[in-house]
């Protein structure tokens, strides 16, 4: 007789198990030639058993493709069983010790309370699940999931998947079939449903849409996988920011030619190094700690780094990550009190207007980037812009914007007693910057009808501050 | 481990036990002056392995062959000289029209409208049988025509 040695593991196929599992039985010396005929043999037996109960004993004769799925379905449940045993050579051994058809008997048994169990898994994900105007992912688990439990039939066709379990996973193996695959789905999207939860529902939402909106689908409609959207963006708003908190998971604009010129002065390894140690710290921040879903990212992690080289290596970073969707007004910028670029972002714009060699392209990037007042202000103190140039800055402001930066940046001379602008342009003024002196002699050339207009809009806006 | 794995080796030492098993009707067919040989018995074998090969289908065991047997051997219709092909013809019509109507008729019941046909309509011709009557049953089942009744009705009638 061989030697007994261990069955290897890795020659064991999951889609044919108990066939794989004989065979490396047999490979091992745990069991001969006979015992493989005699399984045969035996499962012969059990298929006439279930063909009996398939035809309600009326028949003796099928088509081959229907016998055949009656079969699959026998070997679908004795797999199953056998895979319950974490050491093959125990599954080989039970299997060797019983009689195959009370094997199979109780291989009924365990798959109906594994269906049991799925069952409940189900119910517990459901509670759970984040809510998002998606029908396909709806759908999924209202009605493809369940209307599977309804119709699943473990002894004529165990190993039928016929859903419609459009929702895509990260990772999604369509190579189990039966209640097998909807066991490891729900599991898999029992992790990213983890990680989504940790994110507002109305954040993902507008992340969706304006997924939707940049690709031209119809995000409400379209099979588009949560986990991912949320999980690129955070990880690149990582890299600008160590601490983030998410509570805005959008990319903006500034934020993302940031990146894409961080990483585009980077090698491949560093690259690496960077997405890796973002990904470290997103779990740190978001104070994941469970194994699974850290194995899932790490995972998920491997395929993101593929894709981001190949996208930088063809300029696409753009496709990776979903940017803020910025509202256009009538007037070409708007000036926004409160609302500030962080100091990184700040020195960036900074940075690209002073490289900039024309007027114009200043102009570009000021439309671009300059949304809020203060941001403004602080470009015109950093003195960004020179002589003529202050033409253009000023001149592409609109009456309101005018106003907003008078009556918040002049307004100590204002109030020194000037209550009309024409006044206050009579005058001799020390200014403490440059811009102020530019602004004034900007509008000293600016023609009256406008200049009242705007002179109006000053008065309003200081009777609103003392109201 | 697929399903074909295990059918074509039952089959290879089916056939003898197949045609010993087919002998054993001889036993009540002898009563009607028919009796099949051991050679004749094998040919059954062999031609219903053929079509089933051909039309797509498997058989467990020869319970449809022998319950063919069983039905016609006392059909008046039969000698002795066309006795095994009629019974291969028989054997193929019926695997045809199972195929045909997606295993939807039990085995019984079609057999005996088989064997009610040849033998109260058709007279004994299989040419009618395997034409005008096969449509007809096919139709009836996939339709639902009156097509039973009347059949019933005729053979009151030569009763």
């Amino acid at each position: 007789m061989k030697s007994i040695i261990g069955i290897n593991k890795e020659a064991l196929d999951q889609n044919q198990y108990l066939a794989s599992l004989i065979n490396e039985g047999m490979a091992a010396g745990l069991v001969g030639v006979e015992f493989s005929k005699s399984i045969s043999f035996d499962l012969m037996e059990i298929f006439k058993e279930v063909m009996r109960m398939y035809t309600r004993g009326e028949s003796t004769t099928l088509k081959a493709e229907t016998a055949e799925g009656l079969m699959q379905s026998i070997v679908y449940s004795l797999d199953l069983y056998l895979m319950k045993y974490s050491a093959p050579e125990d599954a080989i051994l039970h299997l060797r010790s019983s009689n195959t058809n009370m094997f199979y008997k109780e291989a009924i048994e365990y798959v109906k309370h594994y269906i049991e169990e799925t069952k409940n898994l189900y119910r517990a994900i459901e509670t759970k699940r984040i809510i998002i105007p998606n029908v396909v992912y709806n759908e999924t688990f209202t009605k493809a999931i369940p209307d599977f439990f309804a119709n699943y039939d473990v002894i004529f066709s165990a190993q039928d998947t016929s859903t419609d379990i459009d929702y895509p996973l990260v990772f999604d193996d369509m190579s189990i079939k039966g209640i097998m695959y909807i066991r490891r789905y729900l599991e898999a999207f029992q992790l990213e449903n983890e990680f989504c939860r940790k994110f507002n529902p109305s954040n993902i939402t507008a992340l969706l849409e304006a997924y939707g909106k940049f690709n031209r689908l119809n995000y409400e409609q379209s099979p588009i996988n949560i986990f991912e959207l949320i999980f690129n963006n955070i990880v690149f708003l990582t890299l600008l920011d160590k601490n983030k908190s998410y509570e805005n998971l959008f990319i903006s604009a500034i934020e993302f030619e940031m990146i894409e010129e961080q990483l585009n002065r980077l090698e491949k390894s560093e690259i690496k190094n960077l997405i890796s140690e973002g990904i470290n710290r997103v779990m740190h921040n978001l104070e994941i700690n469970s194994g699974n879903l850290r194995d899932l990212i790490y995972r998920y992690s491997d395929s993101m780094m593929i894709r981001l080289e190949n996208a930088l290596e063809h300029g696409n970073l753009r496709n990776m990550v979903i940017l803020e969707v910025v509202t256009q007004y009538k007037e070409q910028t708007v000036l926004e009190i409160g609302y500030r670029m962080d100091n990184k972002a700040f020195r960036f714009v900074y940075r690209k207007i002073m490289d900039c060699s024309t007027a114009e392209d200043k102009m570009i990037l000021l439309a671009k980037y300059v949304h809020s007042l203060g941001d403004f202000v602080d470009l015109l103190k950093a003195d960004c812009f020179y002589e003529k140039e202050y033409d253009y800055v000023f001149g592409s402001l609109g009456n309101l914007e005018l106003s907003t930066l008078i009556t918040s940046e002049l307004k100590e001379y204002i109030l020194r007693g000037e209550d009309k602008l024409s006044v206050l342009f009579s005058n001799t003024i020390v200014y403490k910057y440059a811009w102020e002196k530019a602004l004034i002699d900007w509008l000293r050339a600016v023609d009256k009808s406008r200049l009242q207009d705007i002179e109006l809009l000053v008065h309003k806006n200081l009777v609103n501050e003392i109201v | 481990m697929g399903f074909l794995d295990i059918i074509p080796k039952m089959e290879l030492s089916f056939i003898e036990d197949g045609a010993h098993e087919i002998m054993l009707t001889n036993e009540i067919s002898k009563t009607f002056g028919l009796n099949l040989s051991s050679q004749d018995s094998r040919e059954i074998i062999i031609a219903r392995n053929t079509t089933l090969k051909d039309y797509g289908r498997i058989e467990v065991d020869t319970e449809i062959t022998r319950k063919i047997i069983m039905q016609f051997c006392s059909s008046p219709y039969i000698q002795q000289d066309d006795y095994m092909e009629t019974i291969i013809e028989i054997q193929d019509l019926f695997h045809y029209i199972k195929n045909e109507l997606d295993d939807n008729i039990g085995d019984d019941e079609l057999i005996e409208k088989l064997a009610d046909l040849y033998n109260y309509k058709c007279f004994g011709v299989f040419e009618l049988l395997e034409g005008r009557e096969t449509e007809n049953i096919i139709r009836q089942y996939k339709f639902g025509d009156d097509y039973d009744q009347e059949l019933k009705e005729e053979i009151d009638e030569l009763n």
